[in-house]
C-alpha cells in the first residue's frame, strides 16, 4: 500500500485546479512522491480536455468547481459534466480523485462509479496534503472510496456480488468471470480490490486473499 | 357550483338572442338556408309548368329587338295547338311592334288562357307598365320581384291590396290560380288584405317582417318564403327556335303551366340566388363562380308557380316558420344543451366532443325539418349558443375544478410532509420509550428535531403552493429539485433515506445499491417523478421501521419482461406494529402512483424472511401522453 501501484513505467497525471495556489502546493508533492510520473496541469476544462485526448492518463487529481476556459468564471456544474464525460468516453479510463470544497454533488454519480473501470476517490480539499496522497495510492490502486457525505452507508455493487457468485459458487477461474461478465481486466482486478475494501478484508501476507475475501463473503450472507 | 359555473353561458345566450334580435344574424342565417336548399335532395317529381324562354339565338335569327309581334303571335298559335293549361307572358309589352301586332292583339282576344305581365311596384311611378288594354284585369298579374338585403332572391311576391276595392295579384299567383281551377280548385278572389290565400286545403303561408331569420324585412302584400329545396326536378325549358319548329313532343305543353318570357344575357332580367345548384344561366357563367347563381325572371316565376301547384296538388312542403317565442325558445334549448353536457360530462375532452356530436345533431335536425316538412328552424344562433355556452361553462366548470384540486393536492401534500417527516421522528422516538432504550441526550436531539421540523414546514408548504414549484421536501433544509433527471433524483431519495436513524438501518451490513440507468431516457412528468421518488423513500422507511435486524437492503431498478421494476428486499423479520394500521398513508401513496403509471404496486414475503416491496410499470409510449393534473 505504500508504493505506488501503477504497471506504467512512466505514468501520466493531471492535476486540474483554477487556483495557481493549489497547483503549486499539490503538483510538487505528487512529484516527489512519484518521481517516475509525469504530472501535468490545467486551470480549465478546454485545456484538461485537450491533454486528455493527447496523453494515457494514469491518474486525473480534479477540483469540481472548474471554469470553461482560462479566465471565465468557475463553477462545480462545468466540473460534473467533464468527470461525467471524462467517465463514460475517455480511453484509458485514469484513476479519479476529486478534490474540492464541496464534493456533495458526487451523489448523483455514485451509481456510475460503483461500475467504474478506474480508481475513484473523493476529498475535501481543507485535508492536509499527507491525506491527498494518501487517497492517489488509494484511487491509482483501483479503490473507491467517497466520504460520508457523497456516500452515506457503504455498498455493495450488484457487479461485485456477481463476481462472488461466479467466482465461490460457480468455480470460475478469472478469465471466465471476464467473458461471462465481459469486462476487462483491469476491471475485474479493481472488482476485486473493492470486494476486498467492502469486505473489510486486510492484506495479510500468511494468508490467501481470496480465501479470506470468500470466508468473509459467506459471513456476511453474500454467497451461500 | 353549478351557479357559478353556468352564470356566464346564460348571460351569453341571452347576448347571443340580443343579437338575433338586432338582425346581426339574417345573412348567416340566410346563407344557411340557401346552403340546405342546394344540397337538399327533394323528390324530382315533373313541374308542371315549361319556360318557353327567348335566348341569343333566337334574338340573332328574328333580327331586331324588340321580338316583333308577329313572331310572338306565331309562337302563342304554336303553343296554344298543344292546349296548355294557360300561357303567362313575362315580359312587358304595351305598345305595338310593328309587323303583326293585329295578330297578336286577334290572338289575345281569341285566347283567354294567355295572361299578360305588368309592373306596378316601382318606386318611380312612371317606371310602371301597364299591360295592352286587349286584356281584362284579371288576366294581368304583376311581375315585380322583391329580393332580400343581400341582393338575394329568397321571397316571391304574391299579391298586394293596392285601394280598398282593388287587389293586385303576380303572374305567378294568376298562372297558378288558372291551372288548379282547371283541377278543381277554385280560389276565391278576396279584398281582405291578412286573408290568406288558400287552394282548396292549402293555405298560403303569409310572410312578416320577422319570419323565420327576417328581422324588419319589407313585407308588403303577400309574400311568402321560397323554398327552392322542394321542387328539384328542372323546369324544361323551350326556346323560340324550338317552338316555331316544333321541335318538343305534345306532352311537353299539354295541359302545363306555359311560361313565356326573356332568357337572353343581354336583356337585363335577371336576380341573384344561392339555393340553387344549376340554374338556366348558369352555363353562361364562369364555371368556377361561386355559390352565387344569376337566375332568370321567367325561372323565378316558373319556380314560384310550380311550388304553389306542387303544394296544392301533392302536398308538397312551402316554407313554414315559427312564431318568435318558439324560435327564441329553441336557441335558449340549445344554449341549456350545451351548458348541461358541459356540467354533466366534467371533462374538456368528453364535453368537446359531445357538443361536436350535439352540433351534428342540431344540423340535422334543421336540415331534416326543412327537407320533409318545409320548416325553417333557427340554425345558426342555435348551434352558436350551443357551442358557446358549452365551451364557457366548460372553462368555468374545468377552472373551478382545477381550484379544489389545488386545494386537495395542498392538503394531499401538507400530510404526506408531516407523515414523511415528523411523523416518522416520533414513531421512532415511542419505540425508544416503549423499549425503554433510550438515553436522555438521544431523546433531546430527536425532540429538537422534530421541533425544527415542524417549524419548517409551513414555510415550505408555503413556498410550494405559491410558486408552484415542484420539490420534494425530505428532512429539515433538504429539498430535492424535481427537474434533474429521474435517476439522479431516485439515487438522491436512496442515498438520503437510508442515511436516516431508524432501528432498521442499524444492523444493514450489505446495501446492495440499484442502477437507476435504467429510467435516465424515460420521460414523466413532475407528479410522476414525485410520485416514484416518494414511493422509494416509503419503501425505504418502512424497512427502517419495520424489518428487525436484516442485514442486507437490496434495491433493484431494471426492466423485467416488458415492464419496469422498482424493488426494494430486505431480509429481516417483519415487525407486528400496532402504530401504523396495514392501509396506511404509505401504502396509499404507493396505490396512488401505481395507479397513475398504470402500473402496479405489490408487498410481499421474502425468503427465507424478509418483505419485497415493488412497483412495476409500463414503458411510457411516446404518443400515449398520461393526463397532467
Amino acid at each position: 500500500m505504500n508504493s505506488p501501484s501503477s504497471q506504467e513505467s512512466n505514468p501520466y497525471f493531471l492535476v486540474v485546479d483554477d487556483h495557481e495556489a493549489i497547483l503549486k502546493g499539490t503538483v510538487p508533492a505528487l512529484r516527489e512522491r512519484y518521481p517516475k510520473a509525469k504530472v501535468l496541469m490545467a486551470q480549465d476544462r478546454q485545456t484538461a480536455q485537450q491533454i486528455l485526448n493527447q496523453f494515457p492518463l494514469d491518474l486525473v487529481v480534479v477540483d469540481l468547481s472548474l471554469p470553461e476556459s482560462l479566465g471565465q468564471v468557475a463553477s462545480p456544474e462545468i466540473g460534473m459534466q467533464w468527470l461525467e464525460l471524462l467517465m463514460q468516453h475517455a480511453v484509458t479510463k485514469p484513476n479519479i480523485l476529486v478534490v474540492s470544497t464541496n464534493i456533495k454533488p458526487l451523489v448523483r454519480l455514485t451509481p456510475k462509479i460503483n461500475i467504474y473501470e478506474g480508481g475513484f476517490v473523493a476529498m475535501d480539499k481543507s485535508l492536509p496534503i499527507q491525506e491527498l496522497l494518501k487517497l492517489a495510492d488509494l484511487s491509482l490502486r483501483g479503490s473507491i472510496y467517497l466520504p460520508l457525505e457523497v456516500r452515506s452507508r457503504p455498498e455493495f455493487d450488484r457487479r461485485w456480488l456477481e463476481v462472488l457468485t461466479l467466482k465461490f459458487q460457480h468455480g470460475l477461474s478469472d478469465r471466465a468471470i471476464r467473458e461471462r461478465m465481459g469486462i476487462a481486466e483491469r476491471t475485474l482486478r479493481n472488482y476485486w480490490v473493492r470486494i476486498q475494501d467492502a469486505l473489510e478484508v486486510v492484506d495479510d501476507p500468511d494468508k490467501d486473499l481470496r480465501v479470506q475475501i470468500e470466508l468473509a463473503a459467506r459471513a456476511a450472507g453474500l454467497i451461500n | 357550483m353549478l351557479r357559478e359555473v353556468a352564470l356566464p353561458s346564460v348571460f351569453l345566450v341571452g347576448l347571443i338572442i340580443f343579437i338575433r334580435l338586432a338582425g346581426l344574424f339574417q345573412v348567416q342565417e340566410w346563407m344557411a338556408l340557401d346552403t340546405f336548399s342546394r344540397f337538399c335532395q327533394g323528390d324530382r317529381q315533373e313541374a308542371p309548368v315549361v319556360i318557353v324562354g327567348i335566348d341569343e339565338n333566337d334574338l340573332r335569327s328574328v333580327g331586331s329587338f324588340p321580338i316583333p309581334d308577329r313572331d310572338i303571335a306565331a309562337v302563342l298559335r304554336i303553343l296554344q295547338a298543344y292546349r296548355p293549361s294557360v300561357i303567362g307572358l313575362d315580359f312587358l309589352k304595351n305598345s305595338p311592334v310593328e309587323p303583326g301586332h293585329a295578330a297578336l292583339l286577334q290572338m289575345l282576344k281569341d285566347n283567354p288562357n294567355i295572361i299578360g305581365g305588368e309592373v306596378v311596384f316601382s318606386r318611380e311611378p312612371s317606371m310602371n307598365v301597364r299591360p295592352l288594354s286587349v286584356l281584362s284585369p284579371e288576366r294581368v298579374g304583376f311581375i315585380d320581384m322583391v329580393v332580400d338585403l343581400d341582393g338575394k332572391l329568397r321571397r316571391a311576391f304574391l299579391a298586394k291590396v293596392i285601394q280598398p276595392t282593388e287587389i293586385k295579384y303576380s303572374l305567378p299567383l294568376r298562372l297558378a290560380q288558372w291551372h288548379l281551377a282547371l283541377q278543381k280548385m277554385p280560389y276565391e278572389l278576396s279584398l281582405q288584405a291578412n286573408q290568406p290565400i288558400q287552394f282548396g286545403m292549402l293555405k298560403l303561408p303569409y310572410f312578416q317582417a320577422n319570419s323565420g331569420a327576417y328581422v324588419g324585412a319589407d313585407a308588403m302584400g303577400h309574400q311568402m318564403i321560397l323554398n327552392f329545396c322542394s321542387n328539384r326536378g328542372r323546369i324544361r325549358t323551350l326556346s323560340m327556335t324550338n317552338v316555331l319548329q316544333q321541335n318538343f313532343s305534345p306532352e311537353w305543353i299539354r295541359d302545363r303551366v306555359v311560361i313565356f318570357g326573356m332568357i337572353a344575357a343581354s336583356v337585363k332580367d335577371v336576380f341573384f340566388t344561392s339555393a340553387l345548384e344549376m340554374t338556366l344561366a348558369s352555363p353562361l357563367s364562369a364555371p368556377q363562380q361561386s355559390q352565387t347563381q344569376i337566375i332568370y325572371g321567367v325561372e323565378a316565376h316558373a319556380y314560384t308557380t310550380a311550388q304553389i301547384i306542387n303544394a296544392a296538388l301533392h302536398n308538397q312542403p312551402l316554407i313554414q316558420t315559427w312564431a318568435d317565442f318558439w324560435e327564441y325558445l329553441w336557441i335558449v334549448f340549445w344554449g341549456g344543451i350545451g351548458i348541461l353536457l358541459s356540467v354533466l360530462l366534467q371533462s374538456f375532452w368528453k364535453s368537446l366532443i359531445s357538443l361536436l356530436v350535439a352540433s351534428l345533431g342540431l344540423i340535422s335536425i334543421c336540415y331534416f325539418a326543412l327537407l320533409l316538412i318545409g320548416l325553417w328552424l333557427p340554425l345558426i344562433p342555435a348551434i352558436a349558443a350551443l357551442l358557446s355556452a358549452g365551451l364557457l361553462t366548460t372553462f368555468f366548470d374545468q377552472g373551478l375544478r382545477f381550484e379544489v384540486e389545488q386545494r386537495r393536492q395542498t392538503i394531499e401534500r401538507t400530510y404526506e410532509m408531516v407523515h414523511n417527516g415528523p411523523l416518522q421522528i416520533l414513531a421512532a422516538l415511542l419505540r425508544d420509550v416503549s423499549s425503554n432504550e433510550f438515553q436522555n441526550d438521544s431523546l433531546e436531539r430527536q425532540l429538537r428535531r422534530l421541533n425544527e421540523e415542524l417549524r419548517s414546514l409551513f414555510g415550505h408548504i408555503y413556498q410550494e403552493v405559491s410558486t408552484n414549484q415542484a420539490s420534494l421536501y425530505l428532512r429539515g433544509d433538504l429539498v430535492i429539485d424535481f427537474n434533474l433527471p429521474l435517476s439522479d433524483l431516485l439515487y438522491q431519495i436512496y442515498n438520503q433515506t437510508r442515511a436516516e436513524e431508524l432501528p432498521g438501518f442499524k444492523s444493514i451490513r450489505t446495501f446492495i445499491p440499484p442502477n437507476f440507468e435504467v429510467l435516465k431516457q424515460a420521460n414523466y412528468s413532475l407528479t410522476q417523478k414525485r410520485g416514484l421518488c416518494l414511493f422509494l423513500q416509503e419503501a425505504l422507511i418502512n424497512v427502517g421501521k419495520h424489518a428487525i435486524a436484516p442485514t442486507r437492503l437490496d434495491v433493484v431498478c431494471t426492466v423485467e419482461s416488458g415492464l419496469y421494476v422498482l424493488r426494494i428486499i430486505d431480509n429481516g423479520m417483519e415487525r407486528l406494529d400496532a402504530d401504523e394500521p396495514q392501509e396506511g398513508q404509505g401504502t396509499r401513496q404507493a396505490r396512488a402512483i401505481a395507479r397513475d403509471l398504470r402500473g402496479q404496486f405489490r408487498r410481499r414475503s421474502n425468503t427465507p424472511q424478509g418483505t419485497i416491496c415493488e412497483l412495476l410499470w409500463p414503458p411510457k409510449r411516446p404518443w400515449l401522453r398520461s393526463p397532467r393534473r
